[in-house]
């Protein structure tokens, strides 16, 4: 069906379909105190609920496998999942990476269900359920990279969805809470008062309960952002191995928007371990992408991410994080410096194809940004590869996308294939005189690259400085100047 | 028969123009997202279509000459549907943009009344759509008249009644004389807010608009900064205190929350920037925009508005900044009548710093500069309003236009000369030049003049001979 679809929108391919790519995929769940149902009857559940949807489409062969030889398929698929004690709930993970083949993003997939006060078959129709969302999500990723990969055909152009869901948070309160909790809890008294009352509270959160729920309570709620920073810093102790913290520190960044809050808490999920770490993980990309981050919270927690190797969903982020709608300055330019770089050069165009097709640079910020991709599109020796060229050409022809029409130009200079077509494509931008100048250095580019096109580049050149009027610009330069200055030098080349 | 047969054949070809129709909703979903898309493409398209100036595409991807898009956004809690209509550039971009709205409450209708009503708003705002496009399509000579643009207008954006539901929440009254309690109340509502009350947000959102102490507006808007970033009521109520707020401060923040807006919500802010723009007054943020609807007259509003100021505050740079992704027939619409101004006491006029001009910069040279550097042709219009302007006020730039940018001609070289012997201006020594080499049939008489100078020391000592005596072994 995919395969049908494809060929469709791409007519005079001709589609040497192979097999569909081997997948080698685990099932582990985790262990934790509370567990409502147990392990070894739940997980052949949810590898079955899990299968059943991966394999609906027919884009993957399916094998078994233990972690040792995970990576010997094409791909790798986990399918992971755990109880969290205290919030109730339980969480799939499903994942897919690099096994013999590595052409293809790594994906992860999240999603949680709540379990309160439902008894055991109602737990586990919860948890199918959920399986069945989680499995949906990864597939709608996976079909038609997998189909792209069978017919070699190129990779769809990404969409920035978000494949995690969190699934409902309890704020918790402390149970019999002290006076100095109740102090801490009491917005209307002054701020003075609630920070000795942290100061108080702050050493019992390791192995309080009631403590650690005051002060987690304070992380999310209090309204001086000052102390929720304070308040973050205590949870230090109790963050690195309380699964139910960690979860309730993601939730307080996913919703904080104080760069030294968010600044304390990023501190604090860097000490994550295990699937708790995967959601850190998911929980900084989706803050890196999400218009309402602050950008220099988003910058710093990109840097962090640029360190990480094999980053799952990283080219969902960045196409999700360049296409956003915010207006605040600097807000792109945290996942074009720090992240594109990390996808590897050839998913590159997939993930700013959408951007690049819509971009309107206007101002610094976005110039910036467009820099950081256009660097990260760079072909090596080959010049640009024949989409990025194309990708490039519709940006220089739009009027719309303001500067960046001369930054494309400038670009196409690294055409890979230059030809007669192409400078006949590029012949009327030469009449606006904001891009003559750049236009005739990369059709000079051009011959110097292909001789042939000599000729009918000068010719080309001429006409357009016969049928052309232009005011000469006294501190801007003259375009008829360039022109003729061009036309010399072209004809020295004879 | 072969009268109309000229008549087709001189007719313009009609523009090409994509429709593109969404609607969005939040949590209150008293239709589906597609009925309601349905309704209001439908509708705008009934009223856009039938006077025949467009070929309408419904096929996204087309590659046509301009972009109609229709919104819709069905909002929680006002239970009202707003719709947004817009017109503006795809592969060309030689016409203004324009964006209508119009808003029509929702609350305990039934289904069929809520189509009809939604309907009957779309078709009201897609006419006064048509009203603002209509002029600009059938324009047959594809380059806007100077005089073209209407004279600056209320912007065509509805704005909807902010309706905040009564309910305090529990977090105290803001509103009390004393301040402690006021304060104690303030950290209670951005407390409650955080953990999702909306009966708090009320109570902050409510401060926000109406409290008259600064402070504790900016307080409660500062408390609402988590809200304003997905609730559309608060989104909405941001943006009412940015247009309606006196204090800079509170704008300040305003301005800071609605940078972070998407979608629909995002358009509101995006109009209340222009509208606040068109008052004189223009964020930081709006140059950043591109060609947005409703630029053109914003621009021109903006000018007349900082031209009514107090003689020193007559800035209009921020105005003319917003220029930039103008073709030169927009600009020259927008410009045309301020250039021409010579009463200094107008609106219209454009400071200038005469002789001064070059060193410093002004609205006059940034105006000018804005249609001359993207001009392909000199426009002898052009040349006389800097001719006059340099008669007038001895305008430095204006000489240094005409030198520079102007075309070789008989007049002009007679104008050079006249200014090169009472002003000795090198740049225009260096333009006489230059029109003798790109027509020679001046040559001669340009020689001829200079060498008169020369010969009778009738030009100012600013000059200096020695270009002088080159310029006439030059020519």
């Amino acid at each position: 069906m995919i395969g049908a679809i494809l060929s469709l929108l791409i007519p005079n391919l001709a589609i040497t379909a192979g097999e569909p790519p081997r997948v080698r995929y685990v099932v582990k769940l985790g262990k934790t105190a509370w567990e409502p149902i147990a392990l070894p009857e739940l997980e052949p559940v949810i590898e079955a609920k899990t299968l059943a949807r991966l394999t609906k489409g027919g884009t993957m062969r399916i094998e078994k496998s233990g972690w040792a030889d995970l990576a010997t398929g094409d791909y790798a698929l986990t399918i992971e999942g755990r109880f969290i004690e205290d919030a109730e709930s339980f969480s799939i993970y499903l994942g897919f990476g690099k096994g013999t083949r590595d052409d293809l993003p790594s994906l992860h997939v999240a999603e949680t269900v709540g379990l309160q006060k439902a008894n055991r078959a109602e737990m586990e129709k919860r948890i199918q359920d959920g399986t069945t969302r989680a499995a949906e999500r990864m597939a709608e990723l996976l079909d038609p990279r997998l189909e792209a990969v069978r017919l070699k055909v190129p990779q769809p152009l990404v969409e920035g969805e978000l494949t995690t869901t969190w699934g409902p948070v309890d704020i918790p309160s402390p149970v019999s809470p002290g006076k100095m909790m109740k102090q801490l809890l009491d917005v209307t008294e002054p701020d003075h008062e609630r920070f000795a009352a942290l100061a108080s509270v702050a050493p019992q959160a390791f192995d309080q309960p009631a403590a650690r729920d005051a002060i987690i309570r304070a992380v999310l709620l209090d309204p001086s952002s000052d102390l929720r920073g304070r308040a973050a810093s205590a949870l230090a102790p109790v963050a690195r191995t309380h699964v139910p913290t960690q979860r309730l520190i993601l939730h307080a960044m996913r919703n904080e928007l104080d760069d030294n809050v968010l600044g304390e808490l990023t501190a604090l999920s860097q000490t994550f371990p295990g699937l708790s770490r995967k959601e850190a993980l998911e929980t900084w990309l989706e803050l890196v992408s999400a218009e309402s981050t602050p950008p220099s919270s988003a910058s710093k927690i990109a840097q962090l991410l640029a360190e990480e190797e094999n980053i799952p969903n990283i080219d969902l982020a960045v196409a999700r994080c360049l296409e956003q709608d915010a207006l605040m300055y600097g807000k792109k330019s945290a996942c074009a410096q720090w992240l594109l770089k990390k996808v590897p050069a050839e998913r590159r165009f997939s993930v700013v194809g959408r951007y690049l097709a819509n971009v309107r640079v206007w101002e610094q910020g976005e110039i910036n940004t467009l820099g950081d991709v256009f660097d990260a599109l760079k072909g090596g020796k080959d010049g640009l590869s024949p989409e990025v060229a194309a990708a490039m050409f519709a940006v220089a022809e739009r009027p719309s996308a303001g500067r960046a029409r001369r930054d494309a130009v400038q670009a196409l200079s690294d055409h890979p294939a230059p030809s007669a077509a192409l400078v006949e494509r590029l012949v009327p931008l030469l009449f606006e005189p904001s891009l003559t100048s750049t236009a005739l250095r990369t059709i000079e580019e051009w011959v110097s690259a292909k001789p042939e096109l000599r000729e009918m580049s000068l010719g080309a050149i001429k006409r357009v400085r016969e049928k052309s009027t232009f005011l000469p610009k006294p501190s801007h330069g003259d375009p008829h100047q360039d022109m003729e200055e061009a036309i010399r030098r072209l004809e020295r080349k004879k | 028969m072969l009268v109309l047969l000229s008549l087709l054949l001189a007719a313009p070809p009609i523009p090409s123009v994509t429709y593109k129709v969404s609607a969005t909703v939040g949590t209150w979903q008293p239709l589906e997202v597609a009925d309601v898309a349905k309704t209001i493409g439908e509708s705008s398209l009934e009223v856009l279509s039938r006077p025949g100036l467009m070929q309408i595409e419904k096929t996204p991807g087309k590659d046509t000459d301009y972009l109609v898009e229709v919104k819709g956004r069905l909002l929680d809690e006002a239970e009202t549907h707003t719709i947004y209509l817009s017109f503006g550039p795809n592969k060309k971009s030689d016409l203004p943009s324009f964006r209508v709205s119009d808003t029509v409450v929702l609350s305990k209708l039934d289904r069929k009344a809520m189509v009809a009503r939604i309907a009957e708003s779309s078709k009201k705002a897609a006419a006064e759509l048509l009203a603002l496009m209509k002029p600009q399509l059938e324009r047959k000579d594809g380059v806007a008249p100077p005089s073209s643009l209407p004279e600056a207008k209320p912007p065509p954006w509805k704005w909807p009644d902010v309706v905040i539901p009564t309910g305090m929440g529990k977090g105290g009254d803001l509103f009390s004389k004393s301040s402690d309690t006021r304060r104690a109340a303030l950290r209670s509502h951005v407390s409650q807010t955080r953990a999702g009350d909306a009966g708090s947000r009320h109570a902050l959102e409510r401060c926000a608009l109406d409290h008259p102490e600064e402070e504790m507006r900016l307080g409660c808007l500062a408390g609402l900064k988590p809200a304003s970033r997905h609730v559309g009521t608060t989104q909405r109520v941001v943006v009412d205190v940015y247009r309606k707020d006196k204090a800079d401060r509170v704008r300040q923040e305003a301005d800071e929350q609605m940078q972070y807006y998407s979608g629909p919500a995002r358009d509101e802010a995006i109009q209340a920037w222009l509208e606040s723009a068109a008052q004189g007054r223009v964020s930081g943020v709006v140059d950043q925009l591109g060609d947005v609807p409703n630029l053109d007259s914003v621009i021109r509003s903006c000018m007349v508005s900082a031209g009514k100021r107090e003689k020193y505050q007559r800035n209009k740079s921020q105005c003319l900044e917003l220029l930039d992704p103008l073709s030169v027939a927009r600009r020259r619409a927008i410009l045309w009548r301020f250039l021409e101004e010579t009463d200094a006491d107008s609106p219209y006029y454009l400071e200038g710093a005469g002789e001064r001009e070059g060193s410093i910069g002004t609205d006059w040279q940034r105006a000018a500069e804005a249609i001359l550097d993207v001009s392909t042709s000199w426009d002898p219009g052009m040349e006389e309003i800097l001719w006059r302007r340099y008669q007038r006020a001895l305008s430095s730039f204006a000489l240094d236009a005409l030198a520079g940018y102007g075309a070789p001609s008989d007049r002009l070289t007679d104008r050079l000369l006249e200014a090169l012997q009472t002003g000795g201006d090198h740049q225009v020594l260096w333009g006489l030049t230059r029109f003798a080499k790109k027509d020679p049939k001046l040559a001669p008489k340009i020689k001829e003049q200079l060498a008169m100078m020369l010969q009778t020391g009738s030009y100012p000592k600013t000059l200096n001979k020695r270009s002088l005596e080159e310029a006439v072994k030059k020519l």
